[in-house]
Protein backbone atom coordinates (compact mmCIF):
# COMPACT_ATOMS: atom_id res chain seq x y z
CA UNK A 1 0.00 0.00 0.00
CA UNK A 2 1.32 3.42 -0.79
CA UNK A 3 0.58 4.60 2.74
CA UNK A 4 3.00 2.00 4.01
CA UNK A 5 5.85 3.08 1.80
CA UNK A 6 8.94 4.40 3.52
CA UNK A 7 11.24 6.47 1.34
CA UNK A 8 14.89 6.36 2.28
CA UNK A 9 17.73 8.43 0.88
CA UNK A 10 21.28 7.38 1.65
CA UNK A 11 23.00 9.55 -0.93
CA UNK A 12 24.02 13.11 0.00
CA UNK A 13 22.04 12.97 3.26
CA UNK A 14 20.42 10.15 5.20
CA UNK A 15 16.68 10.76 5.39
CA UNK A 16 13.70 8.57 6.13
CA UNK A 17 10.26 9.77 5.08
CA UNK A 18 6.99 8.17 6.03
CA UNK A 19 3.90 10.06 5.00
CA UNK A 20 4.51 13.76 5.63
CA UNK A 21 7.13 13.24 8.29
CA UNK A 22 10.83 13.05 7.64
CA UNK A 23 13.83 12.43 9.89
CA UNK A 24 17.52 12.70 9.10
CA UNK A 25 20.85 11.80 10.63
CA UNK A 26 20.70 14.64 13.16
CA UNK A 27 17.41 13.36 14.52
CA UNK A 28 19.02 9.98 15.21
CA UNK A 29 21.26 11.71 17.79
CA UNK A 30 23.64 8.74 17.74
CA UNK A 31 26.04 7.50 15.13
CA UNK A 32 25.48 3.90 16.15
CA UNK A 33 21.70 4.27 15.97
CA UNK A 34 21.99 5.73 12.49
CA UNK A 35 24.25 2.90 11.36
CA UNK A 36 21.88 0.29 12.75
CA UNK A 37 18.83 1.85 11.12
CA UNK A 38 20.63 2.36 7.79
CA UNK A 39 21.85 -1.24 7.80
CA UNK A 40 18.40 -2.64 8.53
CA UNK A 41 16.82 -0.53 5.79
CA UNK A 42 19.52 -1.40 3.27
CA UNK A 43 19.02 -5.10 3.98
CA UNK A 44 15.27 -4.86 4.40
CA UNK A 45 14.67 -7.87 2.18
CA UNK A 46 16.27 -10.35 4.54
CA UNK A 47 16.47 -11.39 8.17
CA UNK A 48 19.73 -10.25 9.75
CA UNK A 49 21.33 -12.35 12.49
CA UNK A 50 22.23 -10.45 15.68
CA UNK A 51 25.84 -11.55 15.32
CA UNK A 52 26.04 -9.78 11.96
CA UNK A 53 24.68 -6.57 13.48
CA UNK A 54 27.07 -6.83 16.42
CA UNK A 55 30.04 -7.27 14.03
CA UNK A 56 28.93 -4.28 12.01
CA UNK A 57 28.37 -2.00 15.01
CA UNK A 58 31.26 -2.97 17.26
CA UNK A 59 33.79 -4.28 14.76
CA UNK A 60 36.97 -3.06 16.44
CA UNK A 61 35.67 -2.58 19.95
CA UNK A 62 35.50 -4.75 23.04
CA UNK A 63 31.94 -4.91 24.37
CA UNK A 64 31.00 -6.80 27.54
CA UNK A 65 27.57 -7.87 26.48
CA UNK A 66 27.17 -7.20 22.75
CA UNK A 67 23.80 -8.91 22.41
CA UNK A 68 22.46 -6.89 25.33
CA UNK A 69 23.90 -3.70 23.87
CA UNK A 70 22.30 -4.48 20.53
CA UNK A 71 18.95 -5.16 22.20
CA UNK A 72 19.17 -1.80 23.91
CA UNK A 73 20.01 -0.04 20.67
CA UNK A 74 17.11 -1.66 18.82
CA UNK A 75 14.81 -0.63 21.68
CA UNK A 76 15.98 2.98 21.33
CA UNK A 77 15.32 2.82 17.59
CA UNK A 78 11.81 1.49 18.10
CA UNK A 79 11.10 4.27 20.63
CA UNK A 80 12.34 6.89 18.13
CA UNK A 81 10.20 5.48 15.32
CA UNK A 82 7.16 5.42 17.56
CA UNK A 83 7.73 9.00 18.68
CA UNK A 84 8.37 10.31 15.16
CA UNK A 85 6.23 8.25 12.82
CA UNK A 86 3.81 6.72 15.34
CA UNK A 87 4.77 3.25 14.14
CA UNK A 88 6.05 0.52 16.48
CA UNK A 89 6.12 -2.50 14.19
CA UNK A 90 8.71 -1.49 11.60
CA UNK A 91 11.44 -3.56 13.28
CA UNK A 92 10.67 -7.25 13.70
CA UNK A 93 12.50 -9.27 16.35
CA UNK A 94 13.19 -12.92 15.60
CA UNK A 95 15.16 -15.69 17.29
CA UNK A 96 18.62 -14.15 17.45
CA UNK A 97 17.80 -11.86 14.54
CA UNK A 98 16.16 -8.63 13.44
CA UNK A 99 14.49 -7.51 10.25
CA UNK A 100 12.26 -4.90 8.68
CA UNK A 101 8.57 -5.76 8.69
CA UNK A 102 7.66 -6.95 5.20
CA UNK A 103 4.28 -5.21 5.44
CA UNK A 104 6.11 -2.00 4.77
CA UNK A 105 7.40 -1.18 1.33
CA UNK A 106 10.87 0.34 1.50
CA UNK A 107 12.27 2.47 -1.31
CA UNK A 108 16.02 3.04 -0.91
CA UNK A 109 17.81 5.28 -3.40
CA UNK A 110 21.10 3.39 -2.97
CA UNK A 111 19.43 0.08 -3.85
CA UNK A 112 17.76 1.57 -6.94
CA UNK A 113 21.14 2.96 -7.95
CA UNK A 114 22.80 -0.40 -7.40
CA UNK A 115 20.22 -2.11 -9.66
CA UNK A 116 20.91 0.43 -12.41
CA UNK A 117 24.67 -0.10 -12.03
CA UNK A 118 24.23 -3.67 -13.26
CA UNK A 119 22.48 -2.58 -16.46
CA UNK A 120 24.24 -1.88 -19.72
CA UNK A 121 23.79 1.65 -21.02
CA UNK A 122 23.97 2.83 -24.58
CA UNK A 123 21.79 5.87 -25.05
CA UNK A 124 21.93 9.40 -23.71
CA UNK A 125 18.51 8.94 -22.08
CA UNK A 126 19.69 5.88 -20.15
CA UNK A 127 22.81 7.66 -18.94
CA UNK A 128 20.83 10.75 -18.01
CA UNK A 129 18.39 8.72 -15.95
CA UNK A 130 21.25 6.95 -14.23
CA UNK A 131 23.16 10.14 -13.46
CA UNK A 132 20.12 11.62 -11.70
CA UNK A 133 20.02 8.70 -9.25
CA UNK A 134 23.32 9.59 -7.61
CA UNK A 135 22.82 12.85 -5.76
CA UNK A 136 25.78 12.69 -3.41
CA UNK A 137 28.12 10.38 -1.54
CA UNK A 138 26.76 7.40 0.37
CA UNK A 139 26.01 7.92 4.09
CA UNK A 140 28.32 10.88 4.56
CA UNK A 141 27.23 11.07 8.20
CA UNK A 142 29.10 7.84 8.94
CA UNK A 143 32.85 8.17 9.11
CA UNK A 144 34.37 5.07 10.64
CA UNK A 145 32.33 2.17 9.35
CA UNK A 146 34.33 -0.13 7.07
CA UNK A 147 31.17 -1.44 5.41
CA UNK A 148 29.93 2.09 4.66
CA UNK A 149 33.30 3.28 3.37
CA UNK A 150 33.54 0.30 1.03
CA UNK A 151 30.08 0.92 -0.38
CA UNK A 152 30.72 4.66 -0.66
CA UNK A 153 33.89 4.05 -2.66
CA UNK A 154 32.17 1.51 -4.87
CA UNK A 155 29.18 3.71 -5.68
CA UNK A 156 31.42 6.68 -6.30
CA UNK A 157 33.69 4.82 -8.68
CA UNK A 158 30.79 3.33 -10.65
CA UNK A 159 29.19 6.77 -10.89
CA UNK A 160 32.40 8.40 -12.10
CA UNK A 161 32.94 5.64 -14.63
CA UNK A 162 29.43 6.00 -16.02
CA UNK A 163 29.65 9.79 -16.08
CA UNK A 164 32.85 9.56 -18.09
CA UNK A 165 31.19 7.17 -20.52
CA UNK A 166 28.23 9.56 -20.71
CA UNK A 167 30.47 12.57 -21.30
CA UNK A 168 32.45 10.71 -23.99
CA UNK A 169 29.19 9.76 -25.70
CA UNK A 170 28.04 13.39 -25.63
CA UNK A 171 31.42 14.44 -27.00
CA UNK A 172 31.08 11.95 -29.88
CA UNK A 173 27.67 13.35 -30.67
CA UNK A 174 28.88 16.94 -30.49
CA UNK A 175 26.67 17.82 -27.50
CA UNK A 176 29.32 19.92 -25.80
CA UNK A 177 27.05 22.17 -23.76
CA UNK A 178 25.29 19.15 -22.29
CA UNK A 179 28.66 17.54 -21.70
CA UNK A 180 29.70 20.61 -19.70
CA UNK A 181 26.48 20.49 -17.67
CA UNK A 182 26.80 16.77 -16.89
CA UNK A 183 30.41 17.03 -15.81
CA UNK A 184 29.77 20.13 -13.68
CA UNK A 185 27.00 18.26 -11.88
CA UNK A 186 29.36 15.36 -11.22
CA UNK A 187 32.01 17.75 -9.93
CA UNK A 188 29.61 19.06 -7.31
CA UNK A 189 29.80 15.60 -5.78
CA UNK A 190 33.44 14.81 -6.61
CA UNK A 191 35.67 17.83 -6.40
CA UNK A 192 38.95 15.94 -6.61
CA UNK A 193 38.47 13.79 -9.68
CA UNK A 194 41.03 15.03 -12.23
CA UNK A 195 39.51 13.20 -15.17
CA UNK A 196 36.24 15.06 -14.67
CA UNK A 197 38.07 18.37 -14.80
CA UNK A 198 39.75 17.26 -17.99
CA UNK A 199 36.35 16.49 -19.52
CA UNK A 200 35.02 19.86 -18.40
CA UNK A 201 37.98 21.71 -19.90
CA UNK A 202 37.55 19.74 -23.10
CA UNK A 203 33.87 20.63 -23.29
CA UNK A 204 34.76 24.31 -22.91
CA UNK A 205 37.45 23.96 -25.54
CA UNK A 206 34.99 22.44 -28.02
CA UNK A 207 32.60 25.29 -27.35
CA UNK A 208 35.47 27.65 -28.23
CA UNK A 209 35.39 29.14 -24.72
CA UNK A 210 39.18 29.21 -24.59
CA UNK A 211 39.52 31.79 -21.81
CA UNK A 212 37.18 29.87 -19.52
CA UNK A 213 38.97 26.64 -20.43
CA UNK A 214 42.35 28.16 -19.58
CA UNK A 215 40.99 29.59 -16.34
CA UNK A 216 39.50 26.24 -15.38
CA UNK A 217 42.85 24.57 -16.10
CA UNK A 218 44.60 27.00 -13.76
CA UNK A 219 42.03 26.48 -10.99
CA UNK A 220 42.30 22.71 -11.41
CA UNK A 221 46.09 22.79 -11.22
CA UNK A 222 45.93 24.81 -8.01
CA UNK A 223 43.32 22.53 -6.49
CA UNK A 224 45.29 19.41 -7.34
CA UNK A 225 48.42 20.86 -5.74
CA UNK A 226 46.66 22.03 -2.60
CA UNK A 227 44.48 18.97 -2.03
CA UNK A 228 46.41 16.03 -3.45
CA UNK A 229 49.93 17.36 -3.89
CA UNK A 230 50.06 16.26 -7.51
CA UNK A 231 50.66 18.08 -10.76
CA UNK A 232 48.30 17.72 -13.75
CA UNK A 233 48.57 14.58 -15.88
CA UNK A 234 50.29 14.59 -19.28
CA UNK A 235 46.94 14.52 -21.09
CA UNK A 236 45.77 17.60 -19.14
CA UNK A 237 48.97 19.41 -19.99
CA UNK A 238 48.61 18.46 -23.67
CA UNK A 239 45.05 19.78 -23.61
CA UNK A 240 46.28 23.06 -22.17
CA UNK A 241 48.79 23.34 -25.02
CA UNK A 242 45.92 23.01 -27.49
CA UNK A 243 43.95 25.69 -25.69
CA UNK A 244 46.91 28.06 -25.69
CA UNK A 245 47.37 27.58 -29.44
CA UNK A 246 43.70 28.13 -30.16
CA UNK A 247 43.52 31.28 -28.06
CA UNK A 248 44.79 33.30 -31.00
CA UNK A 249 42.59 34.29 -33.92
CA UNK A 250 43.73 33.26 -37.39
CA UNK A 251 45.89 35.53 -39.54
CA UNK A 252 46.81 37.85 -36.71
CA UNK A 253 49.39 40.39 -37.85
CA UNK A 254 52.65 41.09 -36.09
CA UNK A 255 51.45 44.34 -34.49
CA UNK A 256 48.46 42.60 -32.92
CA UNK A 257 50.69 39.81 -31.66
CA UNK A 258 53.12 42.31 -30.18
CA UNK A 259 50.28 44.19 -28.46
CA UNK A 260 48.93 40.96 -27.07
CA UNK A 261 52.35 39.87 -25.82
CA UNK A 262 53.07 43.27 -24.29
CA UNK A 263 49.69 43.42 -22.54
CA UNK A 264 51.03 42.09 -19.28
CA UNK A 265 53.25 44.38 -17.19
CA UNK A 266 55.84 42.11 -15.62
CA UNK A 267 56.56 42.51 -11.95
CA UNK A 268 58.90 40.20 -10.13
CA UNK A 269 59.47 36.58 -11.11
CA UNK A 270 57.30 34.72 -13.59
CA UNK A 271 54.98 32.19 -11.96
CA UNK A 272 53.72 29.38 -14.15
CA UNK A 273 52.44 25.85 -14.00
CA UNK A 274 54.88 22.98 -14.39
CA UNK A 275 54.25 22.24 -18.08
CA UNK A 276 55.17 25.81 -19.02
CA UNK A 277 58.18 25.73 -16.68
CA UNK A 278 59.45 22.65 -18.46
CA UNK A 279 59.21 24.38 -21.84
CA UNK A 280 61.00 27.46 -20.55
CA UNK A 281 63.71 25.22 -19.06
CA UNK A 282 64.19 23.45 -22.41
CA UNK A 283 64.36 26.76 -24.23
CA UNK A 284 67.04 28.02 -21.82
CA UNK A 285 69.06 24.82 -22.24
CA UNK A 286 69.16 25.46 -25.97
CA UNK A 287 69.98 29.16 -25.63
CA UNK A 288 72.73 28.72 -23.09
CA UNK A 289 75.07 26.90 -25.49
CA UNK A 290 74.52 29.48 -28.17
CA UNK A 291 74.78 32.57 -25.99
CA UNK A 292 77.42 31.43 -23.52
CA UNK A 293 75.28 32.08 -20.46
CA UNK A 294 74.94 29.92 -17.38
CA UNK A 295 71.75 29.19 -15.46
CA UNK A 296 70.87 27.40 -12.29
CA UNK A 297 67.78 25.61 -11.07
CA UNK A 298 66.76 25.59 -7.41
CA UNK A 299 64.45 23.17 -5.67
CA UNK A 300 62.96 24.64 -2.51
CA UNK A 301 61.29 22.16 -0.18
CA UNK A 302 59.39 22.57 3.05
CA UNK A 303 60.62 19.76 5.26
CA UNK A 304 58.83 18.47 8.35
CA UNK A 305 61.42 17.10 10.81
CA UNK A 306 58.84 15.26 12.91
CA UNK A 307 55.86 14.54 10.71
CA UNK A 308 52.55 13.90 12.42
CA UNK A 309 50.54 13.30 9.28
CA UNK A 310 47.53 15.29 10.35
CA UNK A 311 45.41 18.05 8.86
CA UNK A 312 46.99 20.75 11.02
CA UNK A 313 50.43 19.97 9.58
CA UNK A 314 49.09 20.08 6.03
CA UNK A 315 47.46 23.44 6.62
CA UNK A 316 50.66 24.83 8.12
CA UNK A 317 52.72 23.61 5.16
CA UNK A 318 50.24 25.29 2.80
CA UNK A 319 50.61 28.55 4.74
CA UNK A 320 54.39 28.38 4.47
CA UNK A 321 54.11 27.67 0.75
CA UNK A 322 51.94 30.74 0.24
CA UNK A 323 54.45 32.93 2.09
CA UNK A 324 57.30 31.46 0.07
CA UNK A 325 55.51 32.08 -3.20
CA UNK A 326 54.88 35.67 -2.25
CA UNK A 327 58.49 36.20 -1.12
CA UNK A 328 59.94 34.66 -4.26
CA UNK A 329 57.61 36.49 -6.64
CA UNK A 330 58.59 39.83 -5.20
CA UNK A 331 62.23 39.04 -4.34
CA UNK A 332 63.42 37.40 -7.57
CA UNK A 333 64.18 39.15 -10.85
CA UNK A 334 61.76 39.67 -13.72
CA UNK A 335 63.52 37.03 -15.86
CA UNK A 336 63.42 34.36 -13.16
CA UNK A 337 60.85 31.59 -13.43
CA UNK A 338 58.95 29.95 -10.59
CA UNK A 339 56.65 26.96 -10.53
CA UNK A 340 54.87 24.97 -7.86
CA UNK A 341 56.08 21.40 -8.16
CA UNK A 342 54.19 19.64 -5.40
CA UNK A 343 52.38 20.17 -2.13
CA UNK A 344 55.64 21.17 -0.42
CA UNK A 345 58.06 22.14 -3.22
CA UNK A 346 58.79 24.98 -5.60
CA UNK A 347 61.16 24.84 -8.55
CA UNK A 348 62.95 28.02 -9.62
CA UNK A 349 64.96 28.81 -12.76
CA UNK A 350 67.61 31.52 -12.41
CA UNK A 351 69.09 32.45 -15.80
CA UNK A 352 72.47 34.21 -16.01
CA UNK A 353 73.22 33.33 -12.44
CA UNK A 354 76.23 31.38 -11.23
CA UNK A 355 76.17 28.97 -8.29
CA UNK A 356 77.30 31.44 -5.65
CA UNK A 357 74.84 34.09 -6.74
CA UNK A 358 72.01 31.58 -6.91
CA UNK A 359 72.76 30.49 -3.37
CA UNK A 360 72.94 34.09 -2.18
CA UNK A 361 69.70 35.05 -3.91
CA UNK A 362 67.68 32.15 -2.53
CA UNK A 363 69.04 32.67 0.98
CA UNK A 364 68.20 36.34 0.83
CA UNK A 365 64.68 35.77 -0.48
CA UNK A 366 63.86 33.01 2.00
CA UNK A 367 65.70 34.36 5.04
CA UNK A 368 62.67 35.82 6.79
CA UNK A 369 60.62 32.69 6.30
CA UNK A 370 63.45 30.49 7.54
CA UNK A 371 63.78 32.69 10.59
CA UNK A 372 60.07 32.39 11.34
CA UNK A 373 60.40 28.58 11.29
CA UNK A 374 63.19 28.55 13.87
CA UNK A 375 61.33 27.02 16.78
CA UNK A 376 59.02 24.80 14.78
CA UNK A 377 59.34 21.30 13.35
CA UNK A 378 59.59 22.73 9.85
CA UNK A 379 62.55 23.85 7.82
CA UNK A 380 63.36 24.92 4.28
CA UNK A 381 65.80 22.97 2.12
CA UNK A 382 67.28 24.53 -0.99
CA UNK A 383 69.06 22.39 -3.58
CA UNK A 384 70.85 24.09 -6.47
CA UNK A 385 71.81 22.42 -9.73
CA UNK A 386 73.21 23.75 -12.96
CA UNK A 387 71.01 23.78 -16.04
CA UNK A 388 72.48 21.40 -18.61
CA UNK A 389 73.19 22.79 -22.05
CA UNK A 390 71.61 21.26 -25.12
CA UNK A 391 73.39 21.72 -28.42
CA UNK B 1 85.13 25.12 -38.15
CA UNK B 2 83.60 27.89 -40.22
CA UNK B 3 80.32 27.74 -38.32
CA UNK B 4 82.14 28.39 -35.04
CA UNK B 5 84.22 31.20 -36.52
CA UNK B 6 81.03 32.82 -37.79
CA UNK B 7 79.07 32.54 -34.56
CA UNK B 8 81.51 32.47 -31.64
CA UNK B 9 85.07 33.24 -32.71
CA UNK B 10 85.53 35.33 -29.53
CA UNK B 11 85.32 32.05 -27.56
CA UNK B 12 87.90 30.29 -29.72
CA UNK B 13 91.57 29.75 -28.96
CA UNK B 14 94.10 29.07 -31.69
CA UNK B 15 96.75 26.99 -29.93
CA UNK B 16 100.26 26.67 -31.37
CA UNK B 17 102.35 24.16 -29.41
CA UNK B 18 106.05 24.75 -29.93
CA UNK B 19 107.64 22.56 -27.29
CA UNK B 20 106.71 19.48 -25.30
CA UNK B 21 109.05 17.93 -22.74
CA UNK B 22 108.25 15.94 -19.59
CA UNK B 23 104.58 16.83 -19.93
CA UNK B 24 105.42 20.52 -20.05
CA UNK B 25 103.66 22.15 -22.96
CA UNK B 26 104.92 25.49 -24.23
CA UNK B 27 103.68 27.64 -27.02
CA UNK B 28 101.49 30.52 -28.14
CA UNK B 29 97.77 31.14 -28.07
CA UNK B 30 95.66 33.55 -30.07
CA UNK B 31 92.21 34.94 -29.41
CA UNK B 32 90.57 37.75 -31.38
CA UNK B 33 89.40 39.67 -28.29
CA UNK B 34 93.06 40.28 -27.49
CA UNK B 35 95.52 42.13 -29.66
CA UNK B 36 98.58 40.54 -28.06
CA UNK B 37 99.84 37.00 -28.46
CA UNK B 38 99.46 34.95 -25.32
CA UNK B 39 102.62 32.98 -24.62
CA UNK B 40 102.56 30.12 -22.15
CA UNK B 41 105.34 28.08 -20.49
CA UNK B 42 102.98 25.42 -19.29
CA UNK B 43 99.46 24.49 -20.21
CA UNK B 44 98.13 25.74 -16.81
CA UNK B 45 98.94 29.24 -17.99
CA UNK B 46 96.44 28.90 -20.78
CA UNK B 47 93.63 27.99 -18.42
CA UNK B 48 94.39 30.75 -15.96
CA UNK B 49 94.90 33.44 -18.59
CA UNK B 50 91.90 32.50 -20.65
CA UNK B 51 89.66 32.18 -17.62
CA UNK B 52 90.52 35.84 -16.98
CA UNK B 53 89.87 36.73 -20.61
CA UNK B 54 86.47 35.05 -20.54
CA UNK B 55 85.64 36.74 -17.22
CA UNK B 56 86.54 40.11 -18.77
CA UNK B 57 84.49 39.36 -21.88
CA UNK B 58 81.56 38.23 -19.75
CA UNK B 59 81.20 35.06 -21.78
CA UNK B 60 81.09 32.17 -21.67
CA UNK B 61 79.78 32.73 -18.17
CA UNK B 62 81.34 30.58 -15.45
CA UNK B 63 78.88 28.68 -13.29
CA UNK B 64 81.02 29.14 -10.24
CA UNK B 65 82.90 32.20 -9.02
CA UNK B 66 86.68 32.02 -8.76
CA UNK B 67 87.95 32.00 -5.20
CA UNK B 68 90.83 34.12 -4.09
CA UNK B 69 92.72 34.95 -0.91
CA UNK B 70 92.84 38.53 -2.08
CA UNK B 71 90.03 40.65 -3.49
CA UNK B 72 89.00 38.99 -6.76
CA UNK B 73 88.78 41.06 -9.91
CA UNK B 74 85.16 41.91 -10.66
CA UNK B 75 83.58 39.97 -13.52
CA UNK B 76 82.96 41.78 -16.78
CA UNK B 77 79.35 42.29 -17.77
CA UNK B 78 77.91 39.69 -20.09
CA UNK B 79 78.42 40.62 -23.72
CA UNK B 80 76.55 38.84 -26.45
CA UNK B 81 79.37 39.67 -28.88
CA UNK B 82 82.55 40.90 -27.17
CA UNK B 83 84.66 43.34 -29.13
CA UNK B 84 87.15 41.65 -31.45
CA UNK B 85 90.36 43.05 -32.91
CA UNK B 86 91.16 40.54 -35.63
CA UNK B 87 89.54 38.16 -38.00
CA UNK B 88 90.01 34.67 -36.60
CA UNK B 89 91.05 33.44 -40.06
CA UNK B 90 94.27 35.47 -39.77
CA UNK B 91 95.42 33.26 -36.89
CA UNK B 92 95.14 30.14 -38.99
CA UNK B 93 98.44 31.05 -40.66
CA UNK B 94 100.19 30.65 -37.29
CA UNK B 95 101.52 27.14 -36.86
CA UNK B 96 103.05 25.40 -33.85
CA UNK B 97 106.31 23.40 -34.11
CA UNK B 98 104.79 20.37 -32.42
CA UNK B 99 101.06 20.73 -33.05
CA UNK B 100 98.42 23.27 -34.00
CA UNK B 101 94.81 23.05 -32.94
CA UNK B 102 91.75 25.21 -32.21
CA UNK B 103 89.55 25.16 -29.15
CA UNK B 104 85.94 26.31 -29.04
CA UNK B 105 84.95 26.98 -25.44
CA UNK B 106 81.16 26.66 -25.26
CA UNK B 107 80.63 26.77 -21.53
CA UNK B 108 82.42 26.91 -18.19
CA UNK B 109 80.43 24.68 -15.89
CA UNK B 110 81.61 22.86 -12.76
CA UNK B 111 84.71 25.09 -12.66
CA UNK B 112 86.01 23.55 -15.87
CA UNK B 113 85.62 24.01 -19.61
CA UNK B 114 83.36 22.30 -22.10
CA UNK B 115 83.67 22.64 -25.83
CA UNK B 116 85.18 21.29 -29.05
CA UNK B 117 88.77 20.58 -30.12
CA UNK B 118 89.40 20.99 -33.85
CA UNK B 119 92.51 19.15 -35.05
CA UNK B 120 93.32 18.09 -38.58
CA UNK B 121 89.74 18.67 -39.69
CA UNK B 122 88.36 16.55 -36.85
CA UNK B 123 85.96 17.95 -34.25
CA UNK B 124 86.10 16.29 -30.84
CA UNK B 125 83.86 17.32 -27.97
CA UNK B 126 85.28 17.52 -24.45
CA UNK B 127 83.57 17.92 -21.12
CA UNK B 128 86.46 19.00 -18.92
CA UNK B 129 89.92 20.53 -19.06
CA UNK B 130 91.44 17.20 -18.10
CA UNK B 131 89.73 15.47 -21.00
CA UNK B 132 90.87 18.21 -23.34
CA UNK B 133 94.43 17.91 -22.05
CA UNK B 134 94.46 14.16 -22.69
CA UNK B 135 93.50 14.77 -26.28
CA UNK B 136 96.12 17.51 -26.73
CA UNK B 137 98.89 15.27 -25.38
CA UNK B 138 97.77 12.42 -27.64
CA UNK B 139 97.93 14.76 -30.67
CA UNK B 140 101.44 15.90 -29.72
CA UNK B 141 102.69 12.38 -29.11
CA UNK B 142 101.20 10.91 -32.27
Amino acid sequence: MENDTIYVTMFKMFTVRFGDIMINGDDMKSDRLLRLFAYLLYNHERIIPSSELVDMLWCFEEVDNPIGALKNLVYRLIVLLKKTFSISDLITTGKGSYSINKDYHIEVDALNFEKECQKEMNTIEEYEEFSCLYTGKYLVEVEDDHNVITKRTYYDSVYIERIMEYANLLEEQGEYAKMEHVVKRALEINQLEEELYELLIRSLYYQKQYKQAAEMYRKTTELLYKSLGVKPSESMQDLFELIKKQSHSEDADIIEIQKDLAAETPEGAFLCEYGTFREIYNMHSRLMGRLGICAHMCLVSVVNRKPKDDEADQKYVEKIMEKMQSAMLSGLRIGDVLSRLSVNQFIVLLPSCNYENSSMVMNRVLRKIRYSLNHTRFDLEVTIEEVETKG
Amino acid sequence: MDKYIRSMSFNMIHLCIDDYENYKIKGRAYNNTRQEVICFNDIDDIFIQFDRIFDDNGQPQASQSSRSFTHPKPLGRYQFRPETYNDYDEFLNEVGKKATLDLVIKSRKRSTWQGIIIYNGQEIAFDSILEMLNYVISFIES
